[in-house]
Parts: structure tokens; sequence; C-alpha cells
């Protein structure tokens, strides 16, 4: 099935910081890692990461370094900063809200009863 | 717009989509690294047009360069810019207006000291469209150069009261010069460290070399605030720990050399001091005549001749205390703290900058303002150890290089966006090979 791409786009930011939290990826490592995480669901156009990227790294979120990775080319890393870090847990919480919220509302509202 | 179908026209035209032209390499690197790998991975499938899918994967070129763009401007210093001019020309005005009604050899030259504002503001301008990374790419000149003018300056300038007069002016650039060339030496190991400590030590030698005291209470603190914060990082590649005690390896004995030297220049200069008739005695008792606000009582210093005649270098290196006796403490500490404000500022924003070079050099620059403003302020207040100008506030030719020095700082606020370091050492956390 087809995703829409409105659904995807608001979460992009969590999603890409929330692989950062594990490890330094450069933009294609993250592209391929997040495919692979969502069980190729999540196909994230390069186009729209760096660009993603370049906009965390100048609110601080992630900071960038050059290395050279495995096959000896010299590429781009992003680091998730302690800034980073607190984006990331405010913006987890804030979406835990909000999927509740929709589960909630697509199964009918709330219950009296519900915890 | 034809779809590319190739990396370079896919390069092409994202980069026609950012307008500053110097955000351009940094980006387009990145997205030329990505488009290979991608079309290596396709290539790895068998597909034949492995780089035309590769370029589709990537999204619209417009709409990326577009974005992109957005994200990469400079980031004009308006207030910074204008507050420096503002604090040059205002200083400028009260050297002029204070000086006017004394005799013509000591009043401050309303002509060169226009001339020296409008200078000012062209080297301000200069410093602020530097562009500093490529100055790092090719330190070994800019060092280079930086000796020779040191060398000839001590060879042919004139000395005046002890002092080589061009290179007192020319190591103001020495800080700024050792952050670049320190920052070429990153990543290459031991050896990157040696030549990088020779480069500081043969700054330092120079001074030693023009007998400049104050040189080398300038250049030794700020190559080594360098040197730390270069090791801090570990831009070597060598360790941090490692790094620091190689630091403090090369700092002990430069200390112990800066040591002998400053202990035979003050043998020399601090009977001065205690002498009642020298120059510490008469600024101490203008200072102590001088008023919260207003012109300050002569009489109490209980000299004859009037305050022209009395303090030396009134008009130039001495204008704030001029500026204490003839407004007060208030309009005194106003100028003095705008001066520090500014350059503390400076100091403290370059600290917190993404980039390496960035902090190295507004390190640099922030070092070499404090350290004149300090000496010049200890000068005015009584303790002549070293007669320097107060930046922006004395001075005319040390105007246009304190301006073009905070130019230089400015620049790397501008360019924070885009600025990127050169490959450094490996992190704890990065990736397994």
């Amino acid at each position: 099935m087809e995703l829409d791409k409105s659904l995807v786009s608001g979460s992009m930011a969590l999603l890409v910081m929330k692989l950062l939290e594990e490890k330094d990826l450069y933009g294609y490592e993250m592209i391929e890692l997040m495919k692979n995480r969502s069980d190729d669901t999540f196909h994230l156009k390069a186009g729209s990461l760096y660009p993603l990227l370049h906009g965390l790294e100048e609110k601080g979120y992630v900071e960038a370094y050059e290395q050279e990775a495995a096959a000896g080319k010299p590429r781009r890393y992003y680091h998730l900063t302690k800034r980073g870090h607190a984006a990331l847990s405010e913006k987890e919480q804030a979406w835990e809200i909000y999927a509740r919220a929709v589960r909630r509302v697509l199964r009918g509202g709330v219950c009296l009863g519900e915890a | 717009m034809e779809k590319p179908e190739t990396i370079r026209s896919y390069l092409d035209a994202v980069a026609s989509q950012i307008r500053w032209k110097r955000a351009r390499p940094a980006v387009l690197r990145e997205l030329k690294s990505h488009l290979e790998d991608q079309r290596g991975s396709f290539a790895a499938e068998n597909a034949v047009d492995a780089e035309r899918r590769a370029v589709e994967e990537m999204g619209d070129p417009v709409s990326v360069g577009r974005e992109l763009d957005r994200l990469h401007r400079p980031k004009p210093q308006v207030g910074p810019l204008l507050a420096a001019l503002l604090l040059a020309l205002s200083c400028a005005v009260l050297r002029i207006a204070l000086t006017n009604g004394w005799a013509a050899h000591l009043r401050a030259d309303p002509l060169r000291t226009g001339l020296a504002v409008a200078l000012g503001c062209g080297a301000l301008f200069a410093g602020y469209f530097l562009d500093v990374a490529r100055l790092a790419g090719r330190a070994v000149w800019v060092c280079a150069a930086a000796l020779s003018a040191g060398a000839a300056a001590i060879a042919v300038s004139p000395v005046i009261h002890g002092v080589t007069y061009a290179f007192h002016y020319i190591l103001l650039f020495y800080p700024a010069v050792f952050a670049c060339w320190a920052y070429f030496w990153r990543g290459r190991g031991w050896h990157g460290f040696a030549f990088s400590a020779l480069g500081g030590a043969a700054l330092c030698l120079l001074c030693a070399a023009a007998s400049q005291l104050f040189g080398m209470l300038l250049v030794f603190p700020a190559l080594l605030g360098v040197l730390l914060l270069a090791a801090w990082n570990d831009w070597f590649g060598i360790g941090r720990r490692a790094a620091l005690l190689a630091v403090f390896g090369v700092a002990v004995p430069g200390a112990a050399g800066a040591g002998f030297f400053a202990v035979r220049a003050a043998a020399r200069l601090l009977p001065r001091m205690d002498d009642p008739a020298g120059v510490a005695a008469i600024l101490r008792s203008v200072v102590g005549a001088a008023r919260w606000l207003g012109e300050g009582v002569w009489e109490t210093t209980g000299y004859s001749l009037g305050f022209e005649q009395i303090v030396p270098g009134f008009g130039d290196n001495a204008f704030p205390v001029a500026l204490l006796y003839r407004l007060g403490w208030l309009p005194f500490l106003a100028a003095v703290l705008g001066v520090a404000g500014m350059t503390l500022w400076l100091l403290l924003r370059g600290l917190r900058l993404r980039t390496q070079l960035g902090r190295a050099v507004a390190l640099a620059v922030g070092i070499t303002l404090c350290t004149q403003t300090a000496c010049s302020l200890a000068w005015n207040l009584g303790f002549p150890l070293f007669d320097v100008p107060f930046p922006l506030l004395a001075g005319n030719t040390a105007t246009v290089l304190n301006l073009f020095l905070i130019g230089m700082a400015l620049s790397v606020f501008r360019t924070e966006c885009i600025a990127q370091d050169l490959p450094c050492p490996p992190r704890q956390s990065a990736p397994a090979p």
C-alpha cells in the first residue's frame, strides 16, 4: 500500500534523530537503515533528507564531521548533540500523545473506563 | 526544465538554485558522494542505467536546491559591524574634540584621524568579506608571509623608544595567522603537532628578536590558547590526553624562555614605576585628580605645568587618561566598557561556533584585543609597562588593524552556516569500519 507522503514528512525529523541516537551515520546509510527498519515503508528521498539534516544542524540538534567510511571515501557523518537528545525526547513524547489520540479517535472516542 | 540524467547535470541544477556561491562546494560535495553511493548500489544490482536511476532517486533538483538555498545564506552581522564603526567614529571624534585647544603639534590631526577611520571602515569590511577557510587552506604561504614581514620589519623599520615600529603592528596578526597554521596541520598526527608548534616557536622567536616584551605577552598566550583548543578537540588525531600533555611539554620550556626574556625586560622597566618624576607617578597623579564627571582638579597633582605639557603621548596612547582627566570617570568607563564589551562578546560568541577554525580564529582575535585592552588600561592607570594603543580609542594605524581583525572575526560568524571542518580524527561514537 502506498503511504500518504504528508503522514511521513511531519515525523521525518523525529525518525532521523532516532536513528542518530544509536550511532553517527551519513546520509546514504540513514536512507538504507530507515528502509530496512520500516520494512520498506519509508522510502526517504535524499533530496528531502539533506535539507532536513542541514536544518537540524542549523538548530544545533546535530553536528556534522567528515571522516573516511569503510570504503575509504570521506563521508559527512552526523552526530546527535546533547540539545538534539533533549529535542528528541520531547518529540517522542509529543508523538506518543498524538498517536494515542489518533488511535482513540479511530476507535470511536475515549471510553469512560479506559486507563 | 529538462530532467537531469547524469550526476553532473543534477548537481549543476541544484547549484543553480543556491545563490551564495561560497556555500555551493560544501553542499554539492555531500550530494555527489550520496549519488555515487546510490549509483554503485544500482550497478551492483546489474542495473544498466544506474546513474540515471540514482539521479531519479534524489528527487527534483530545483526544489532541493531551493530548500538548500534557504538554509545556506550568509548571516549578516549588521549590529556588530555598526557597533564597531560607531565605536571607532565616536572615539575619533572624542580624540579630535578633547585635544582641540592644545598646541598644534599635540593635537589629534582631524585629517589623519578621519583618514584612519575611513581606512578602518574599509579594513573592517575587507576582514568581513575575507574567506578565512581559504586562508587556512593556504596557511603555509600565510605563515611564510607573516614571518617574512616580521623579519623585514625588524631589519628595516626604525626603533622608537626601544620598540621596532612596524613590527609592533605586524605582530597583531600573529595569533590569527597561528590559528590558520595550526588548523592546517589537523589530522596529520605527531608530524602535524610538531610543525604546528614549530610555527608558533618561530613567531615567538621573532618577537624576542625584536625585543618585544608586549609581543611575547600577546603572542605566547594566544598561541598557547589556540594549541590548547586544538589539543582539547584532538585536531592532530593523537588523542586528547597525549595532545594536552604535548602542549604542556611545549609550553613549559616556552614559558621558561618567555619568562627569562620578561625578567630581563622587567628589570629595565620596573624602576620607572618608583621614579617620583617618572611616567608612572605622573599618570597616577592625573588619575587621582580625575572626578566622576567633568574635568579633573589639576591643582591636586602639584604640577606647575598644564596637563598637556606633563602627560606623555596624551594625544595618542595616553588618550584614555586624557579622556579620564578631561571628562571624568563615567565617560572613561563608558568608552572602556564599550570596547571591552565588544571584545568579550567576540570571544564568547566565537567559542560557541560550530567549526574548529571559526573558534580558533575568534579566540586568536579575542586574545589580541583583550591583551591590548588590558596593557593599555594598565599603562593609562599608572602602571606603564607596555605603551600600546587602546583598541579603537587610540592610535590611527592600530585602529585600522584592529578594525580589520574585528571584521575577520565577524566574517567567521557570517559564514557559520556553511563552514565545514576538514576531515578530522575518529570519534568514539563513530561507526565501526
